[in-house]
């Protein structure tokens, strides 16, 4: 299998506070991955080290086969990345976020897909207004857009859903299941929503004090969905508790 | 309660949406109500000046004077409200929210952007009108103002006044477009962006500016008094002005990316 994502003992630390704490990670083509835990477990801090938005202490980042730290282009050019909504700029709009991101992936223009997705969580018709007056769902939807510029075969998405109505959540998570079942792409999702962990992930990854406590893979969360006195809800407590 | 905006439907809530009552109202209403609101504001702010360069002159007897300071300000004045009236109205048509019209430049420059990362310059663009329009910006202008000595001819002070407005352009152009640079590149450091290509981008309008602000100082010189030595002064103060956002904006664009 193609190996999209490898990390090796990652450590990020801000000062004195060590967030991760020697994280071994690997993703292959095809998977759809779940990271879950408790706030401040390091979800978000592991995500931005991923993309080189979080420096380093030790360890090392490989993805699609290239270091993150020797080849940053090529490594950056098989990923891609929500935008945080909150940091979105103000000052363009929509469809102008659009074009200056797909200029920095290096695309001529906003690909097809990306327009045709924007249409199906109904974000079209708010395109031209700035992100300014956009409510958080609709800056959700475009933080969204922006890191499927261009569908690279890696997918970071740190709570993708927040913020999105039902309608546009089932959309979106329709698309990355497509994506995914393509078989061109893997989805990396930090989540606080158990049950699309449980329903759509084909492994889960328990974080906990910046270390990996437990691994659900595809077996094992088939077996849960049978009982229905099971659940991953269940499991998380009883792992974390451990 | 929904904002009574042009010619929207205004809805009073009794807290039971099915008792709610809805009234339409009429949509040149709103807009002449406050265009009478807006022409009562400006012949009070006339009014106000007028006043106040009167009793301003009289006491330094400086009556002369007056005509022509009253005559210049209370022309920005209408001009301005003008303006502005006719921009009010144009989005009014148009349904654009406000809060975009604030941001927006009066006459847009697309031939301004970096085909290759399009609107970059559009977000430095709007970042240094949001920041010339927070205020505080005609300070220097009066600083210089004051220290006039009397009895300078009139072009003499409009050189003056060219020369500081636009080295403050000049200051707000620049750190503006050092913060947009900047969160940029933040934004975009998880994408695979070339950095040169970048760096490009982001000079093109900070130039621009500064070739814009230059020759506005180069008419501010012809009217003061044209030396080399005057235009070599407001090159090293609009150095100095520039030469610490210019450095941020360098530094932003150095590499792949940034880690904070």
């Amino acid at each position: 299998m193609n190996v999209l994502l490898q990390t090796q003992r990652l450590q990020v630390a801000f000062g004195d506070d060590v967030v991760l704490r020697g994280i071994d990670l690997r993703i292959v083509q095809g998977e759809w991955v779940a990271l879950i835990g408790p706030n401040g477990s390091g979800k978000t801090t592991l995500l931005r080290a991923l993309v080189g938005m979080a420096a380093l202490s030790t360890g090392t980042v490989s993805i699609g086969g290239h270091d993150l730290a020797a080849e940053p282009r090529e490594a950056k050019g098989a990923v891609g990345f929500a935008i945080d909504p909150e940091r979105l700029p103000e000052l363009l709009t929509g469809r102008e976020c659009l074009a200056l991101f797909a200029g920095a992936r290096g695309l001529p223009e906003v690909p097809r897909s990306t327009v045709s997705l924007a249409g199906a969580l109904a974000l079209t018709p708010v395109l031209d207004r700035r992100v300014a007056n956009y409510s958080l769902g609709m800056r959700q939807k475009l933080g969204i857009l922006l890191g499927l510029l261009g569908e690279p075969p890696l997918l970071l998405l740190d709570e993708p859903f927040n913020g999105l109505d039902p309608r546009s959540a089932l959309v979106f998570k329709q698309h990355l299941d497509t994506l995914v079942a393509r078989g061109g792409a893997s989805v990396l999702v930090a989540t606080h929503s158990l049950d699309i962990a449980e329903r759509h992930a084909s492994r889960v990854v328990l974080l906990m004090e910046g270390r990996v406590r437990h691994t659900w893979d595809a077996t094992e969360l088939a077996a849960m969905r049978e009982p229905p006195e099971r659940s991953l809800e269940q499991a998380m407590a009883e792992a974390c508790g451990s | 309660m929904r904002s009574p905006i042009n010619g929207c439907w205004l809805r009073l809530n009794d807290g039971d949406s099915a008792g709610a009552v809805r009234y339409r109202l009429p949509a040149a209403r709103p807009c002449n109500t406050l265009l009478l609101i807006a022409a009562s504001a400006l012949l009070a702010a006339l009014a106000f000046v007028t006043a106040l360069l009167f009793a301003a002159s009289v006491p330094a007897a400086r009556g002369a004077d007056l005509v022509y300071a009253v005559a210049g300000i209370d022309l920005a004045l209408v001009v301005g409200s003008v303006v502005a009236a006719v921009r009010a109205l144009r989005r009014a048509a148009q349904g654009t929210p406000r809060a975009d019209g604030i941001r927006e430049p009066l006459f847009g420059l697309p031939w301004l952007n970096d085909p290759r990362l399009p609107h970059l310059s559009d977000w430095q663009r709007r970042a240094a009108l949001v920041r010339w329009r927070s205020g505080g910006n005609f300070l220097l202008v009066g600083l210089v103002l004051a220290g006039v000595p009397q009895g300078p001819v009139l072009h003499e002070v409009v050189g003056l006044v060219l020369l500081s407005l636009s080295l403050t352009w000049l200051g707000v152009v620049m750190r503006a477009c050092a913060d947009a640079t900047l969160d940029a590149t933040r934004l975009m450091t998880a994408m695979p962006f070339d950095p040169q290509r970048l760096r490009r981008a982001a000079l093109r309008y900070p130039a621009i500016g500064a070739s814009a602000t230059a020759a506005l100082a180069a008419v501010g010189v012809a009217l003061v008094h044209p030396s080399f030595a005057l235009w070599g002064g407001w090159a090293a103060c609009g150095a100095a002005a520039s030469a610490w956002p210019v450095r941020r904006l360098l530094d932003a664009t150095r590499g792949q990316g940034w880690a904070p």
